[in-house]
This record gives structure tokens, sequence and C-alpha cells, in this order.
């Protein structure tokens, strides 16, 4: 009955915090849009292009995609994630009564829900720039392979760049919580990601990164994929929120 | 070398703070929360309607236009293949993907004794001019005739252009039409959806129906990305009188005549 009540509890905090940060942390979404609006400004003019002529006719093809949006999308998830572990945002938590804990889950719930309107967003924002070439350029100078996107095609994409973003937000929030650890990770992380990038080019030889790099990216089942990225998540935000346990130990 | 990498990462390193600082202070200066939900919904709004509209625009209008046929294919190849042949050897009627672009027909003067074929241009010519000299007496005939061109799978024939030819006193001046530009957007799956996609990421772009084709031996078939396109081939065919001179000018290496071809 205890423990009941205890579950309920933090539930009815988590849900109540839950609430508040999705009102009070608007300004972030107001930056993912402003992230979004200029990686469509940047990809409207094409990803890739390549031309060729015969007899006196130029060819030239530029190809689209919506890979600059999520790039970009899966920065600002970093980022938010990171932000989110720092000391304003924890100190608006204390607006609630609350612990670590529930504090912690519900910044996950609410980076959870960030990622779904960043798939979402990112993927639509693919969309406009065909829209708009369809009635700029016209449709007969439109290939079609990929050019039209079902709601099947667009469920997939949604999922699959939530998947990556709540990674993104995952490692995000578990290198901010480090940070917040100790201040020397502000040096230490990025030594070590470029550090291992630059040795690693040096020698020209598959590195660390790479093969976590791989291990996401070369999973062609979604299933698997799906549950690749769960258990890293869950990892990454786990240790974070042992770390977060930690921290309040040591204030 | 390391030099470099270094310059890279700090330009990375500064780009970055400079997006920490944007999504830290972004949304500050918009005072009130029911103006950001305002932008946010805005926004959706239109991501939505976007999707709406991509949804609403005619299918056939793209699909009609692009992808020709491998069996298409494999004419127009053939065709680009053997289009000196048939025309030097009398039998271009027969052969299926040859197109006429243009025709012209001049009177000549009785006693014109001599022809001068001239570039107009100070440009190389893009085709070749083949002189058959067992035209009607007094008339000189020019045709333009071109095999397919498809770039991307797509049929551009119709957009090519003829040259333009005119007769002025014994001379056939021969000019270029205007460079035309000739303008395809593709489009990719997003990255993170092409690794779900049959076989190793970004394959599904590369369908191979140009390994197909080249089934017609000797063509050229020129397959970059997987889509296949056959650049045709083009030549003015020129009838003139038997017993009249003909000269040229501005057509290194271009102008054949049919008598010197072996038969």
């Amino acid at each position: 009955m205890t423990v009941s009540s205890t579950k309920n509890s933090l539930l009815e905090t988590v849900k109540k915090q839950y609430m508040f940060k999705l009102r009070l942390y608007i300004n972030l979404f107001i930056s993912l849009i402003v992230v979004q609006v200029i990686a469509i400004l940047f990809s409207s003019g094409g990803v890739g292009s390549h031309g060729t002529s015969t007899g006196n006719i130029n060819f030239f093809e530029k190809t689209f995609s919506s890979d600059i949006i999520i790039v970009f999308s899966l920065m600002w998830a970093f980022f938010a994630a990171v932000l989110l572990t720092t000391r304003d945002y924890r100190d608006m938590d204390f607006v609630f009564i609350g612990n670590r804990v529930s504090s912690n889950i519900s910044n996950m719930v609410f980076l959870a829900t960030a990622s779904l309107v960043a798939g979402f967003t990112a993927v639509l924002g693919g969309v406009l720039p065909r829209v708009i070439l369809y009635y700029s350029l016209g449709p007969h100078h439109i290939l079609s392979d990929n050019y039209f996107l079902s709601l099947g095609d667009l469920s997939l994409a949604v999922l699959a760049t939530f998947l990556y973003l709540i990674l993104i937000c995952a490692l995000g929030y578990f290198c901010g919580m480090l940070v917040q650890l100790s201040k020397a990770f502000v040096v230490i992380i990025p030594a070590l990601f470029f550090g291992t990038l630059i040795t690693a080019s040096a020698r020209e030889e598959a590195h660390l990164v790479d093969y976590v790099f791989n291990f996401f990216v070369e999973e062609s089942s979604l299933s698997l994929f799906l549950v690749k990225v769960i258990f890293t998540a869950a990892v990454l935000f786990g240790s974070s929120l042992l770390m977060s346990n930690r921290l309040e130990v040591r204030k | 070398m390391i030099g470099f990498q270094i310059v890279n990462i700090l330009i990375i390193l500064i780009f970055i703070g400079l997006f920490i600082l944007f999504i830290k202070h972004a949304g500050q200066y918009i005072q009130t929360r029911v103006r950001l939900s305002w932008l946010l919904g805005a926004y959706l709004a239109v991501l939505i309607i976007s999707f709406l509209l991509l949804n609403i625009i005619p299918q056939e209008e793209i699909l009609a236009r692009d992808r020709v046929g491998e069996e298409e294919l494999e004419i127009a190849a053939r065709a680009e293949r053997d289009f000196y042949s048939a025309l030097e050897e009398g039998w271009l009627d027969q052969l299926e993907g040859v197109y006429k672009l243009g025709s012209w027909d001049f009177e000549l003067e009785e006693e014109e004794e001599w022809l001068l074929i001239r570039n107009g241009d100070e440009t190389h010519l893009p085709f070749t001019v083949i002189i058959d000299r067992e035209g009607d007496p007094g008339r000189i005939q020019a045709h333009y005739y071109v095999t397919r061109t498809i770039f991307r799978q797509v049929d551009v024939t119709p957009e090519l252009e003829p040259p333009h030819v005119s007769f002025e006193g014994n001379r056939l001046i021969v000019e270029e039409s205007e460079w035309q530009e000739f303008e395809v957007a593709s489009f990719q799956r997003e990255f993170v959806v092409r690794q779900f996609s049959p076989g190793k990421p970004g394959v599904q772009e590369q369908v191979q129906p140009g390994e197909r084709v080249t089934s017609v031996e000797g063509a050229r078939i020129h397959s970059t990305t997987g889509d296949v396109s056959v650049f045709g081939e083009q030549a003015l065919y020129l009838k003139v009188p038997e017993d009249i001179q003909v000269g040229h000018s501005g057509f290194p290496g271009q102008v054949r005549f049919m008598e010197d071809l072996p038969r």
C-alpha cells in the first residue's frame, strides 16, 4: 500500500513537472523552429548536384533531401538535452515539490516529447521544398522517385528520426550530467571525441566513434534498431539518473 | 594535415558555442507565452498544409513524364549505336528511334557550279554533316536527324532544337541553335530511413536498369547513380546535285561525303 502510494505520488509529481516544463520550456521549441527554418533554407538549394552536356543541351540535376534538417535537429536535440542539466534549468524544478528522480524523469519525458515534435517537423520540413519546387520548376522537371511521401513513408521517417533524436537526447543528457558532476568534462568530452577522430584519421583506420556510429547506422532492421536505441537510451538516462543522485548527495 | 583539422575543430567549436547561445536565449525576446504558442502553431500548420498540398499534386503530371521503360531505352541505345551506319548506308528509315527535327529545301541558281557549306558560328558544331551527291538537280535538301536523348530516364528529345540553316548566294550557312538548359530535381529519402531500405544504405536509388540495357552491344549508355542516360546522335544530312563542287569551312573533321565512305 505504501509502495503503491509512493509510486502514485511519484507519477503525479512527474506528470505535474512534465506539464509545467512543457509550458516553461517553450522557448526551446522556438529555437527548434529557427534551427529548422535555417536548415530548410540551406536544403532548398539542394544537397547535391551534377551536370553534363551533349549537343547543345546542358543537363543539370539537383538532389534534394531532408538530411540537413534532420542533422540540424539532432544537434538541437543534443544541446537542448545538455541545457536541461544546467543549474538554471534544474533550479526551476524547485517550484514543485519533488525530488531528483521526479525531476529527471520529467526531463526525460519532456525530451521524448520534444524529440517527437522535432522528428515530425524535421521530416515535414523536407516536404515544403518539394511543394515549392513543383510550382517553381514545374512538374516536368521533377523526377518522381521519392518525391511523393505517403502516410506510411511519413510515419516511418518520423519514427526513425524520433529514435535518433531520443538517442542523441540521451547522449546529450548524459554528457550534460557528466559536466555537472565535474566541469573538467567540458574539456574532456570534446577532447576525447575530436582526439579520437584526429588520431584515427591520421592512422587512416576505423576508430571507436566509427564503431559506435556504425552500430546504429548500419542496422537495417527497424525492430533491432528500436531495441538498440531503447537499450542505449535507457543505459544513458539511467546513468544520468545515478549521477544526478550523486550530484544531490554532494550538495 | 593536423593543423587543418585543428582549424576545422575550432570552427566547429565556435559554431557549437553560437548554437548553444542561440538555443539558450531563443524566444526570450518574444515576451508572452501566447505568442510563442502561436508561432509554434503557425509553423506546424505550414508544414502540415505543405504535406496535404504534396498529396493533392496530380501524380500523373510527374510520373507520366519520367522513367522511360527498359524496352525504349534499348531502342534508343540501339539507334544511337547504329545511327551513322544507317545514315551512310541508306537504311535510316528502317532504324527505329530516329527523329527528323528539321528539313530545308533550297533552289539553286542554274549557273551555280559550286557550293560552300559554312559554319556560321565560331564554335564547334555538335553534329556531323553528311553529304549525299544523289540529290535532285537545282536543289539542296537538308534534313536534321537525331536519335533519342534520355537523361536520367527522362526523354528530353522534345526539348532538342535543330540548327539554323540558311542559304545565301552559293553559301549554305549552318548555325547552332541556342544552348538549352535542362534542369531536373531529384529526391532522396532521409538518411535515417535509407538504412531500412532493402539492401545496403543508399542502394534503394541504385537499381541498375543500365546493366540489363547494356545487352545492346557497343551502345554508349551512361549510368551514374543507377538511372540511365542515353545521349543521342545528331547529323545534318545534305542532298546536293551530282555535278556541283562542294567545299566546306568551319567543320574540322565533321563533313563526310557519301561517295568516300566504304560501302
